[in-house]
């Protein structure tokens, strides 16, 4: 039924299943809150689309190296494979303090707080952060995944080109970077 | 496949998400320039875009290519809700059919008020359009509520009625 993919790998695939669902309850919330508040603002007037952009681009970036770093792996190139979930790790990390900076910079100069937002109904700010915070720990948890991941990988634990466990985690990465791809559509574009 | 050959394969995947990103951002500034350009068809291709991302990260980088055609279906069985999400969302930014059947009585006697200065030029039917208001509002009220409620509820719109006159 599911061909050479191991036990691991299926139970990932499962677990990124329930967890699209829930992703998908929120922006379906964020859709139909949108529909019933009157003056929903357009998000392009107080959300920075450059900054989100370049967020976006450091999430593909860091998916592409993730999947080089799995290649290098399968090559039993380990210190390669090493040097590339580390990449992935950093431009997660990355992300986070640009997140960081984002909330912060939202939260003073466009007043919008989890509660509250000056320029405009409550709802914007709280479904925005809501959505955004629940991907942003996504992103955390991803990247402590990746640095127990390439602790393992420096330890040798992978050198024998069995790299299972740097695949499933690379799922895991690459459905992140799926997710935001999504939300930044949705709530910052449109 | 070779390390070389797989690296190379999925640079090519990394440019065209790179494109159809460059593509999403030139779709959202083109209306604002050009206000000629329509906004409604812009959205649809915004989301087009992103759901082609997400469908050639989920194929490409996640391997689905490389799983079982079962293990594939269940997995955009869980997309189709993404795929709602996109269909909802736009949707809820062009109209918003649910706004006009709120229950916002003040909404109601604001707009009215508006029609009855419009014709101010003959005192007359001005007068009739208030007491037409009148009906109007008590009607939807007693049907919905008890007697006693709707007494109440009659006494603050005359009230506003008053102000607007």
């Amino acid at each position: 039924m599911f061909g050479r993919a191991t036990n691991g790998k299926v139970g990932m695939w499962f677990f990124l299943i329930t967890d699209a669902l829930t992703f998908s309850g929120l922006l379906l919330g964020y859709g139909i809150l949108r529909a019933r508040t009157p003056d929903w603002p357009s998000p392009a007037d107080y959300l920075g689309i450059p900054l989100s952009a370049f967020m976006t681009f450091l999430l593909i970036c860091s998916s592409v190296t993730m999947v080089i770093a799995q290649a290098a792996g399968e090559a039993k190139q380990t210190q390669k494979m090493l040097k590339y979930l580390l990449f992935t790790a950093l431009g997660g990390a990355i992300f986070l303090g640009i997140q960081a900076y984002e909330y912060w910079h939202l939260a003073h100069a466009m007043g919008m707080t989890f509660s509250d937002f000056l320029h405009g109904p409550p709802q914007f700010a709280s479904s925005f952060y809501i959505i955004t915070g629940f991907h942003g720990f996504h992103v955390f948890s991803g990247v402590t995944y990746l640095l127990i991941i390439a602790a393992r990988t420096a330890s040798g634990k992978y050198n024998d080109g069995n790299i299972n466990h740097v695949e499933i985690c690379g799922l895991f990465w690459h459905f992140v970077d799926l997710v935001w791809i999504l939300v930044f559509t949705f709530l910052y574009l449109i | 496949m070779t390390y070389e050959q797989k690296v190379k394969s999925y640079m090519k995947v990394f440019y065209i998400l790179i494109a159809l990103t460059v593509v999403e951002l030139i779709f959202v500034e083109l209306p604002k320039m050009y206000p000629s350009i329509p906004h409604k068809p812009m959205v649809i291709l915004i989301c087009a875009a992103s759901l082609a991302k997400a469908v050639y990260v989920a194929y490409y980088f996640m391997h689905l290519n490389h799983e079982t055609p079962w293990l594939r279906k269940l997995i955009f069985l869980a997309l189709i809700c993404f795929f709602y999400a996109a269909v909802l969302i736009p949707d809820t930014i062009w109209d918003r059919p649910m706004v006009k059947y709120l229950p916002e009585p003040a909404r109601v006697f604001k707009t009215e008020a508006h029609h009855g200065a419009d014709a101010k030029g003959h005192e007359t039917s001005a007068t009739k359009a208030a007491g037409e208001t009148k009906a109007n509002a008590a009607t939807p009220d007693t049907s919905a509520t008890q007697a006693p409620a709707a007494a109440g509820a009659e006494a603050p719109g005359n009230t506003e009625e008053a102000q607007w006159e």
